[in-house]
């Protein structure tokens, strides 16, 4: 007898409203009491970056999902997810205080959370990336990809300090292109099943 | 009973085919738990060949994706657990959008042909490219397939993040090495560069040679005035050898022209050359003025240089002002004892007129070398005017000191206010006049055009040129209170 089980990853289970979901973060023993390294600050805010320019009410949809979540203890209101991604060291007001590990478990799963709902737009997106770099086209020739990246470099200069070295490497717009190219293909595997545990240990490589 | 478990997404479906470990409970779950596993298919949209295999290539299909998986998301490498065995299955990256699944054809890897080509078609590592998407898509297979508690739930997804030591090969040594390798090749580059800047010489003052521009028509001049400004270098020995030497030429040579020119050039040529005319009057007594020559001082011919110099015209003055002046002055600089001889040398005039070998030479010379002399001299005699003698007589010197300060008061100006007193020392003559004088202050150096001092002495100097400091002189201080008032005393007092 076989018995065939057909799991579409749009099938998994529904967001858990509860801050459990961050229990199965587990945080690395030296990360226990310490606060987020600088590349998973970096990375975090970009990955939310990313997704606003996605969706262009990222920003309301983070904070909205932070209630669902329940995760409105630590991501409380506009200006507190503000000051929480100015904790991104290429910002322009970059915070002097860091991220610390439970605010940056709930920002991880908000952002995998919205990714997965954006699943298919990221899958489009990357193979007309795909089709078109074979082509050797211009990314005007996909509308909605464009768009994307259009949004992105928009976001990216208005919010980061062009003084810093960091950005001065993404002075122009390929090198832009790129990095907005290769965080989607990162959203696309935070969509995964086991999506959300591979991000957040991500961010910790090379730092344990 | 034989189990199949497949997880299918748009370009990968891994297909699992297994055992229950059926022991005991008899009745039939639905999903039973297959925890046996005995074929692994991964069949990858694109490519023909299905890759098949046991649990060996499904754990290492496991272990490579779910690291690779965590390479694209961090950037930071994760190798696996090296143990000399290259792993059945490995990912690389081969750029942003491609990345290549390379599977060994060994162990219990099948890889199912088409029957075109036999099982025992090649040893070569199948390779497969796949872009992000379809990475991605093996990616979540494999995630689902963690997540699947009924199958093989031994094997869980368990991702850990690499450390730091390994996490340093991030960056390629080429990169890392790149800064301090620019560093010293800069400094390597500067370093050559000012190889080639020469390195600055350091500039010795230089003797104050014969400058035959300056007053290219008598030679001795030039000599003189050469050596009166003193080129202590020359030995004696060469003097003295010399004098043969040039004394011939003088006698070859007639025309005082003809001479001038041989001087000349012997002065470009060898240094030496001043000697030769020196001996060139007494060349009968040779034997005496080479030998005070080299210890002839300067102090001593002043007395005879007062003698000579009032006559300027010197055609018809004997070769004796040649050998006076001459002869003191190549030695001028050496400091010394035989005044006495060196009277001597330049006393016999009737000596060297009655030799008078080169008589045409010696009425050039006395025109222009006093002159030359005086000129030389009086600078030095500001200096160390020790050098020429010294009046010492009391009465004398009362006397000098009330014409002195007379004639101060005569041409100084009518109201004179300096900020502190002026403080001069000066020289006077036997007659009187002003032979020199110097500011022993600042405020006397800064205020000098204020006195009648120079007044005095340019007035004065015209009339008796030439001689300068071979003639005794008196000192006398001269102090200018702060409210214009001369006083003037002797420098060393009244003895």
């Amino acid at each position: 007898m076989k018995v065939s089980a057909n799991v579409m990853y749009l099938d998994s289970p529904p967001a858990q409203s509860n801050p459990v979901i961050l229990d199965s973060l587990p945080v690395p023993a030296t990360f226990e009491d310490r606060e987020m390294p600088r590349r998973a600050r970096l990375q975090i805010d970009l990955i939310l970056l990313a997704i606003e320019a996605l969706d262009i009410g990222g920003s309301e949809a983070i904070l909205t999902l932070a209630a669902e979540l329940e995760l409105q203890d630590i991501i409380k209101n506009r200006v507190n997810l503000w000051r929480l991604r100015s904790t991104n060291p290429l910002r322009r007001y970059s915070q002097r205080r860091s991220l610390t590990v439970l605010e940056a478990k709930a920002l991880v799963a908000i952002a995998c959370y919205l990714a997965r709902r954006m699943t298919v737009l990221i899958r489009q997106l990357l193979l007309a990336y795909q089709q078109i770099s074979d082509k050797q086209l211009s990314m005007e020739h996909h509308f909605r990809l464009s768009e994307y990246l259009e949004r992105f470099r928009k976001h990216f200069r208005s919010r980061m300090n062009p003084r810093r070295s960091g950005v001065l490497a993404y002075s122009s717009d390929e090198k832009l292109n790129e990095l907005a190219i290769s965080l989607l293909g990162e959203l696309l595997f935070c969509t995964g099943t086991g999506g959300m545990q591979r991000f957040w240990s991500s961010l910790f490589d090379g730092e344990v | 009973m034989t189990i199949q478990r497949q997880y299918s997404l748009p370009n990968c479906t891994l297909l699992l085919e297994g055992l229950s470990d059926t022991t005991g409970s008899g009745q039939i779950d639905v999903r039973p738990i297959m925890s046996i596993l005995v074929n692994a298919e991964c069949r990858i949209a694109g490519s023909p060949l299905p890759l098949t295999g046991g649990r060996e290539f499904f754990e290492s299909l496991l272990g490579a994706v779910s690291r690779y998986a965590q390479e694209f998301l961090s950037g930071v490498p994760h190798f696996p657990n090296l143990d000399n065995v290259q792993p059945l299955v490995q990912l690389r990256r081969i750029n942003r959008n491609l990345h290549r699944l390379i599977v060994q054809r060994r162990g219990d890897v099948h890889v199912m042909s088409n029957g075109l080509t036999g099982n025992t078609a090649s040893t070569a590592p199948i390779e497969i490219d796949l872009t992000t998407v379809q990475l991605f898509d093996l990616v979540e297979a494999v995630d689902q397939f963690f997540a699947d508690s009924q199958t093989l739930p031994t094997l869980s997804l368990q991702v850990t993040p690499v450390e730091r030591r390994y996490a340093n090969a991030d960056q390629p040594i080429v990169k890392r090495a790149a800064p301090a390798a620019i560093g010293v090749s800069s400094l390597a580059v500067a370093a050559i560069a000012l190889f080639f800047v020469p390195v600055p010489e350091v500039q010795k003052p230089k003797d104050p040679l014969p400058r035959p521009a300056a007053n290219s028509l008598d030679t001795t001049t030039g000599v003189s005035g050469q050596v009166a400004t003193g080129s202590p270098p020359r030995s004696p020995s060469a003097v003295g050898s010399e004098t043969v030497s040039s004394s011939s030429i003088a006698s070859e040579t007639t025309s005082p022209s003809s001479i001038t020119s041989e001087t000349a050039s012997s002065i470009t040529t060898e240094t030496a050359s001043p000697s030769p005319v020196v001996s060139e009057t007494p060349s009968p007594i040779a034997s005496e003025t080479a030998s005070p020559s080299p210890v002839a001082s300067e102090t001593s011919p002043s007395p005879i240089a007062s003698e000579t110099s009032p006559s300027p015209v010197a055609s018809e003055t004997s070769p004796s002002p040649v050998a006076s002046e001459t002869s003191p002055s190549p030695v001028a600089s050496e400091t010394a004892s035989s005044s006495p001889v060196a009277l001597e040398t330049a006393s016999p005039s009737p000596v060297s007129s009655e030799t008078a070998s080169p008589s045409p030479v010696a009425s050039e010379t006395p025109s222009t070398s006093p002159s030359e002399i005086t000129a030389t001299s009086t600078t030095e005699s500001v200096g160390n005017s020790e050098l020429s003698s010294e009046i010492t007589d009391p009465i004398a010197l009362r006397d000098l000191n009330r014409r002195l300060h007379r004639q101060i008061l005569e041409n100084k100006q009518e109201k004179l206010r300096f900020p502190r007193q002026l403080i001069y020392r000066v020289a006077v003559r036997p007659d009187g006049t002003v032979a020199d004088y110097e500011g022993r202050n600042q405020s006397a150096i800064d205020y000098v055009n204020e006195t009648p001092l120079p007044k005095l002495k340019t007035s004065t100097t015209a009339t008796v040129s030439g001689t300068g400091s071979q003639e005794p002189v008196a000192y006398y201080k001269v102090v200018f209170t702060p409210r214009g008032v001369p006083q003037v005393s002797p420098w060393r007092g009244y003895r």
